[in-house]
């Protein structure tokens, strides 16, 4: 099936990486690291007007995003090394950046599920994050899971779990339909494991495609960027389709309504239609 | 523990301010990250703060250090003011607030133009009683020693100042990550370190509180860890600033005297001691003294 596709916002100052979509626009994550703290933003497109507008000013790097139930937007914030929310009131809060004692690495792909847990993938990197270097990063690259518990008398608090810890720079991760699997891209390819509670099983190796995005249709296929091209995948790994991306370097993609949006290494964002 | 201090790149102007047999003595060590040194020429008292630990730690003449205040919201800066109030760049709180004299906290500073500030660095009191102080955004972004809100809001990073009536007003709007601030004697400077671009800018002062055009008063050398952070001027206008390996200590001409290379890294200093000929040094995990040719600036 061939794809049209037109750049619909763009270039701006840094890559494009992550998606939302709100129910009428699609928000998406403008990496940079200029010499101002802070540096990078979300921005907002509206389909029916054809604008562009700041949905959240400095953002420090804040590569995936995802809407949790509580209407909140969620990001792996990189250079400050944390998952931050990003609440309806304007504001920005801290859920925990601890595990097994210590300070994980740079999140770079979050996803949300029905409960409200936030999966996300964590990895060492060679970018200067923010502030002193007292934290030194560790060796483990991880999937990650923040969940909150009731706290008597007070807020819920989150906790932070390490559900893997062998994973070769991983860039993104996604979760089927029914939340039974836990898909995850990484130098070695695309993985998929299966959720068992608060614990993933064994990984099976579903392709050796090197992939920054992922992004899974209601129907369970996946659909992957490669560079130049989108990948349509099965769900045991197989090449469905493959789309030429005109947009030069895809990072990452999610549909919005009847269309597909994808991000660009070059901060831009295009919209497809079959 | 004591040890010589260490030098490099000295001028010959140098070595009357730092003697070459000058001792570095640890007077505290323990810290997480240490920082906002002052002297209370009041009670011979010397104050600092452990950023990460949470904690405004208090020495007493001759005593040994106890802790005044734990949480101290990511307490940063501190000085007096011209009543011997603590004055506190609380950083966390994204606030600047005192001590006043029957303990209660209380908030000179939270918003301007009705947005909450960043997280304030470091502070100074001018001899008209005007506060200023620095507004980076570390308390936002950096890992471990976070606000409550992490969403900066002001679409700047200034220098602040606290009007003798307490009105606020931010005369500098041009630094990209503000932190050291101090004047020179007479006050009609004011020295401003930038932790991102590693350097020193000066600021005239006019009489009403603004300033004039940024001027380049000195960019710091060395390519060794450390950074444009705490800063003080001594009697003669000699700049003492942390950076690249330690603390570089610069002539009013803005020409680098020489650098002490301190162990550990180096974050802020403060002169104090009854003669004030006493240079502190706060590093991430220990609290340093060393004592010097010329006085500094005195603290109110």
């Amino acid at each position: 099936m061939a794809w049209r596709f037109e750049r619909v916002a763009g270039p701006f100052e840094g890559p494009a990486a992550g998606l939302a979509w709100d129910g009428a626009g699609m928000l998406f994550s403008i990496l940079s690291q200029g010499p101002r703290a802070g540096e990078g933003r979300i921005l907002r497109f509206d389909p029916k007007l054809g604008e562009t507008s700041v949905f959240r000013p400095f953002t420090n790097r804040t590569s995936g995003i995802a809407f949790g139930r509580d209407g909140a937007l969620y990001g792996a914030q990189e250079l400050s090394r944390r998952i931050v929310r990003f609440d309806p009131d304007g504001s920005a809060s801290l859920l925990a950046t601890h595990v097994d004692g210590r300070m994980h690495n740079l999140p770079t792909s979050l996803a949300l599920d029905s409960r409200g847990r936030v999966w996300f993938c964590d990895s060492k990197s060679p970018l200067r994050t923010s502030g002193p270097l007292i934290y030194p990063q560790g060796e483990l690259e991880s999937v990650l899971l923040l969940s909150r518990r009731p706290r008597e008398g007070g807020d819920p608090i989150w906790l932070l779990h390490r559900l893997t810890s062998d994973l070769d720079t991983p860039r993104a991760l996604a979760l089927s339909p029914d939340e039974r699997t836990l898909y995850l891209a990484d130098r070695q390819g695309l993985h998929a494991f299966t959720i068992r509670d608060d614990a993933l099983d064994a990984r099976r190796r579903l392709s050796e495609h090197a992939l920054t995005g992922l992004n899974v249709r209601h129907d369970g296929c996946i659909l992957a960027c490669a560079g130049a091209s989108l990948l349509l995948l099965e769900t045991s790994g197989a090449v469905r389709e493959t789309w030429p991306f005109p947009g030069g370097e895809s990072v990452n993609s999610a549909f919005g309504g009847p269309d597909l949006y994808v991000t660009t290494t070059a901060g831009e964002l295009w919209k497809g239609r079959p | 523990m004591t040890q010589k201090v260490e030098t490099d790149r000295a001028a010959p102007g140098l070595a009357r301010l730092i003697a070459r047999e000058s001792q570095l003595e640890r007077i505290h060590e323990g810290m997480s990250f240490g920082e906002g040194p002052v002297w209370n020429r009041r009670d011979g008292s010397f104050w600092w703060v452990d950023i990460v630990g949470d904690t405004i730690w208090r020495r007493p003449r001759g005593g040994s250090a106890e802790v005044f205040m734990r949480p101290s919201t990511h307490a940063n800066g501190l000085t007096f003011d011209r009543e011997g109030r603590l004055l506190v760049a609380g950083w966390a709180s994204r606030s600047v607030w005192r001590i006043e004299p029957d303990g209660r906290r209380y908030t000179l500073a939270s918003e301007f133009g009705g947005r909450k500030i960043n997280s304030p660095n470091d502070i100074v009191v001018q001899s008209n009683g005007a506060i200023w102080f620095t507004d980076s955004p570390g308390a936002l972004y950096n890992p471990g020693m976070e606000a409550e809100d992490l969403q900066q809001y002001l679409d700047f990073q200034g220098v602040f100042r606290i009007g003798p009536e307490g009105s606020l007003t931010a005369p500098i709007r041009d630094t990209v990550y503000p932190n050291g601030l101090a004047f020179t004697p007479d006050e009609k400077t004011l020295y401003v370190n930038d932790s991102r671009l590693n350097e020193i800018r000066a600021y005239d002062m006019r009489a009403d509180g603004t300033c004039g055009p940024m001027r380049l008063f000195h960019k710091l050398e060395g390519t060794e860890p450390g950074i444009a952070d705490g800063m003080k001027v001594d009697r003669e206008g000699n700049v003492y600033c942390t950076g690249p390996a330690g603390v570089h200590v610069i002539g009013p001409d803005g020409k680098l005297l020489g650098r002490l290379l301190i162990p550990d890294h180096c974050t802020n200093m403060a002169f104090g001691d009854d003669d004030w000929r006493s240079l502190y040094i706060t590093t991430y995990h220990a609290l340093y003294r060393l004592r010097v040719g010329v006085p500094g600036v005195e603290v109110w």
